[in-house]
């Protein structure tokens, strides 16, 4: 038949076309697609270390590392994956729904912002406070309105363009205007206006003083992008819904949508993002004209798992060299025997708490709660559910922060119930680590003491729980915090100020008093601390949350990555830079 | 089963019908499929925005993505976009449909044929086998083999895969679809193996196809058990049928009779489970998929449905169920031309 012998004959041009690639060993090996105008000397390299590199895990590159190397000026050619440069590939199981600064508002995605962008301020690792970013100082008003930023001189993108004020003014005035339902812009929505007075002076003003403005700023909705590409838009005006209906509901977020990029990154930071294919791989190179100290790994390659008991197999096997975060407790006591992997964890500021309608019975006692939150055996939790890899929390604000404060454990019992005081405990089924079992440990312990009879209760997350926040249908339940911004106001603000809360159950003018003091206060003074004890507690007193346990972020990785200590750490962002492979 | 006249006319009219037929099976799979999304509690917006939302950002969000408007109208909205192509951007991914699909499908259509390429010829062998010298220890292994192979679930056998071949030994990667070690190669045809061999890349294509072994015949492995009994079943009924005893009666010889007459004939529902595997595996490489993070639709459709977006759900599904309908098509064409007795 000759259908059967076209096959054939298709089967066999395709063996010998592999044959052949196989034998042309590096010649096809640079393949990217840029345009390379490397050396010539480069090319052999790479040709070279391709022929000899199989997909085993041995390192990839020459025993000492090319710092001075990579301050030559080679153009930008891909050099990574056969190059003569180290590729460091990092694991991680978050997708990112959006890489566009006006929308990010998730883990992951804000890590690759962070290792290719800057913004005005930024973290300076290890420092675990807000340094020089694109701005190398700035000066606060008396009344803590105005803010005047000296930018750093000779600065450029990577598309080659030079940065100055006006892409500043450009930048957060594009986040603002996009107005994404789902991004951030709400945490610097309090700018009222931004100027330019030179190439190298930024003025913001915004509507009340605010301490915390600063590490807002630095959250990747303040992110710097070139105003003259063609990468991004922005509108001319805020993007408002124009009437009540849902028709202009809809129009707001298609209009907002269209104003998005989400395959390119344009940027000035120490990573430029040369190829990204969503939920296969994202390259990140090391970008030669950034303008601070050059990254030692040359390429971080990310690479997407579904499934973290792959991920997890995969760290042991050396196909990744890192990952944070995503492994569960199981998972990362099961890595520990492993040769040749680390693991480091910092104090945590991922928090778990109890949320507590405080207007309903038997809730609506501020005695109750207190007693509630005083008989939780926290150790248990921590040790039970978590196999000792987090830490029992006394305050809303973690323990990373000077300023935390324990008020609870110090809390005397005054209740004496005739019988236990009956109760529902709700938690999410499928939502944070192990909360069937935090929730049981919660009960038994509650239930020891005499004072309470608990049972517990549960739902799905997505479909019934999300939706029962505020409705009080749950008197008391389990939830869970991760930062926004690196300051022990946004772990006050968004649960106990009445104005801004996201869970409406608990108000009180003094509480609100309080943290309109403290955001006034000057960052750091022993005064905001003294408000911070206050705040922490009359929120002791008043209990409407109790906080149970913190994690920090947990890093696994090759005993050949260096430098993982110091992205752990307060801010909560994972720095590629800042590492490097033995 | 209905008898026909023999003859081209009842050939003609047959695949006629089938065509026919095709766009009423899908009209109705994907009214099935806007129902039970509708049906499901809990949706994007709650699941995504619940946290730090207010009430009013996440009213907006709902109008936005169109759950609050009369179901009537959103069913009828829902396939006028079908029939226009227009399928709508997903919640939780940067890429158009479009996009999303061609990115995705050779991803599974890949592993699919490749785990084909392992289930069909052991299911066949071993189905044959088992036919052959029944009711003996061999027959019995292959029986117990298609009965373990069907139901061991696919995950953890992939998780004992991922430790033994690659954890324990450094022999295989334990998932992706390509190493993340070397350079990505974006070639036109998504096919890792293509594009590897179009872009010249030995080592692309190596790496494409050892990546490609483990969750390849993990899946092969587990379908393979279907087509054992399936082939065992109808070598036996056939072996048993008219036609072959009279071969025997005439004296013909045992293997000819085995390979010339019931083994052509046994293969004729094989071919069509085979199709119909084929399209259900489109769908249902998922757990495969997730198992080994094979970035193909059935991992993103789980991603979504976990992530309760509906249009992107709506359009995975969309995609995969007119795929089912095309290859369920193509496969009766294809039967009523080997077997007369299918036609009506």
């Amino acid at each position: 038949m000759t259908s059967i012998s076209k096959l054939r004959l298709l089967a066999l041009i395709a063996v010998l076309a592999l044959v052949a690639a196989a034998c042309g060993g590096g010649s096809g090996e640079d393949d990217d697609t840029e345009v390379d105008d490397a050396t010539e000397s480069t090319d052999e390299e790479a040709a070279e270390d391709g022929a000899d590199e199989g997909t085993d895990d041995e390192a990839m590159a020459e025993e000492e590392p090319t710092d001075e190397e990579s301050t030559d000026d080679e153009g930008t050619e891909d050099e990574g994956a056969s190059g003569g440069d180290e590729v460091l590939v990092f694991g991680t199981t978050e997708m990112p729904s959006t890489i566009d600064p006006a929308d990010v508002y998730e883990k992951f995605a804000s890590d690759v912002l962070f290792n290719t962008t800057n913004r005005l301020v930024e973290f300076e690792p290890g420092a675990g406070d807000i340094g020089p970013g694109l701005a190398t100082s700035w000066e606060v008003s008396e009344d803590g309105l105005t803010y005047t930023f000296d930018l750093r001189e000779g600065v450029v993108f990577q598309d080659g363009s030079e940065m100055t004020s006006e892409d500043v003014v450009w930048s957060l005035n594009r986040s603002l205007n996009i107005n994404h339902p789902d991004g951030a812009s709400f945490l610097i929505s309090g700018i009222t206006s931004i100027e330019a007075p030179d190439d190298l002076t930024v003025v913001i003003t915004i509507e009340e003083a605010n301490s915390t403005f600063l590490s807002r700023l630095n959250y990747t909705v303040g992110t710097i992008l070139p105003s003259d590409s063609d990468v991004y838009q922005a509108p001319e005006e805020r993007l408002e819904a124009e009437g009540e209906d849902e028709a202009a509901a809809e129009t707001l977020l298609e209009e907002a949508e269209s104003f998005l990029t989400q395959d390119a990154i344009v940027g000035t930071g120490p990573y430029e993002m040369t190829d990204y294919q969503p939920g296969v791989s994202m390259t990140l190179e090391r970008f030669d004209d950034y303008w601070g100290e050059a990254p030692q790994i040359g390429t971080v390659r990310v690479q997407f798992f579904e499934s973290t008991t792959q991920m997890r197999n995969a760290l042991a096997a050396g196909e990744i060299d890192m990952a944070v975060n995503d492994l569960d407790p199981t998972e990362t006591a099961s890595l520990e025997g492993e040769e040749g992997i680390q693991i480091a964890t910092d104090a945590g500021g991922r928090t778990s708490y109890m949320v507590v309608d405080v207007t309903q019975a038997p809730f609506d006692d501020p005695a109750v709660r207190r007693a509630i939150a005083t008989t939780i055996d926290r150790e248990r939790i921590v040790e039970e559910a978590f196999e000792g890899q987090a830490s029992p929390l006394f305050s809303m604000i973690p323990e990373n922060f000077d300023v935390s404060m324990d008020f609870i454990s110090d809390i005397e019992v005054e209740i004496e119930p005739e019988s236990p005081i009956e109760f529902e405990l709700w938690y999410p089924a499928d939502r944070y680590t192990n909360q069937a079992e935090v929730a049981e440990i919660i009960a038994r312990s509650l239930n020891e003491s005499g004072l309470f009879n608990v049972t517990t209760n549960t739902s799905e997350w997505a479909t019934e729980y999300s939706t029962q926040l505020n409705t009080g249908a749950y008197g008391i339940y389990l939830l869970g915090w991760y930062p926004d911004y690196l300051d022990p106001d946004d772990y006050i603000e968004p649960f106990y100020d009445s104005e801004k809360t996201f869970i409406g159950f608990y108000g009180s003018e003094e509480m609100d008093a309080l943290i309109t003091a403290e955001q006034q206060a000057e960052v750091g003074s022993d005064e905001r601390a003294e408000i911070f004890a206050d705040i922490q507690e009359l929120a002791a007193q008043d209990m409407p949350f109790i906080p149970l346990y913190s994690e920090g972020q947990e890093a696994y990785y090759n005993e050949r990555v260096t430098g993982v200590e110091e992205t752990l750490g307060a801010a909560q962002q994972t720095w590629f830079y800042v590492l490097g492979l033995n | 089963m209905a008898t026909t006249k023999p003859g081209g006319s009842g050939l003609g009219k047959y695949v006629l019908v089938r065509l026919a037929l095709a766009p009423v099976f899908l009209l109705l799979l994907l009214t099935l499929l806007f129902v039970l999304l509708r049906i499901l509690p809990g949706d994007i917006v709650t699941a995504s925005l619940a946290g730090r939302a207010s009430e009013e950002r996440i009213e907006a969000a709902r109008e936005a993505a169109g759950i609050d408007r009369p179901i009537g109208v959103q069913y009828v909205e829902y396939l006028s976009n079908i029939v226009t192509g227009d399928f709508g951007e997903p919640l939780t991914d940067p890429r158009p449909v479009g996009e999303l699909v061609a990115d995705l499908l050779p991803a599974t259509i890949e592993l699919t044929v490749f785990a084909m390429l392992i289930a069909i010829p052991l299911g066949i062998l071993l189905g044959a086998v088992s036919a052959r010298f029944r009711d003996t220890p061999l027959d019995g292994a292959a029986r117990l083999f298609g009965i373990v192979s069907f139901s061991i679930p696919v995950f953890w056998l992939g998780i004992q895969a991922q430790l033994v071949f690659s954890v324990w030994n450094d022999w295989l990667p334990t998932g992706n679809r390509i190493s993340a070690r070397i350079a990505p190669v974006d070639g036109p045809t998504g096919f890792y193996l293509i594009d590897g061999v179009l872009a010249s890349n030995g080592e692309f294509t190596l790496t494409a196809l050892e990546h490609l072994i483990l969750p390849g015949a993990t899946l092969g492995l587990v379908i393979s058990g279907v087509f054992v009994r399936l082939v065992r079943v109808n070598m036996l009924q056939t072996l048993r049928a008219d036609y072959v005893e009279s071969a025997h009666a005439r004296g013909v010889g045992e293997r000819p009779v085995l390979f010339r007459h019931a083994f052509k004939n046994a293969l004729v529902p094989v071919i069509t489970i085979m199709g119909l595997q084929f399209a259900l595996l489109l769908g249902g490489a998922i757990l495969t998929e997730t198992t080994f993070s094979w970035p193909g639709i059935g991992l993103k459709l789980v991603d979504f449905i976990n992530a309760r977006d509906y249009v992107g759900v709506q359009s995975l599904v969309t995609v995969i169920a007119i795929l089912i309908v095309s290859v369920s098509v193509v496969i009766d064409i294809i039967n009523g031309l080997i077997d007369p007795r299918v036609r009506y």
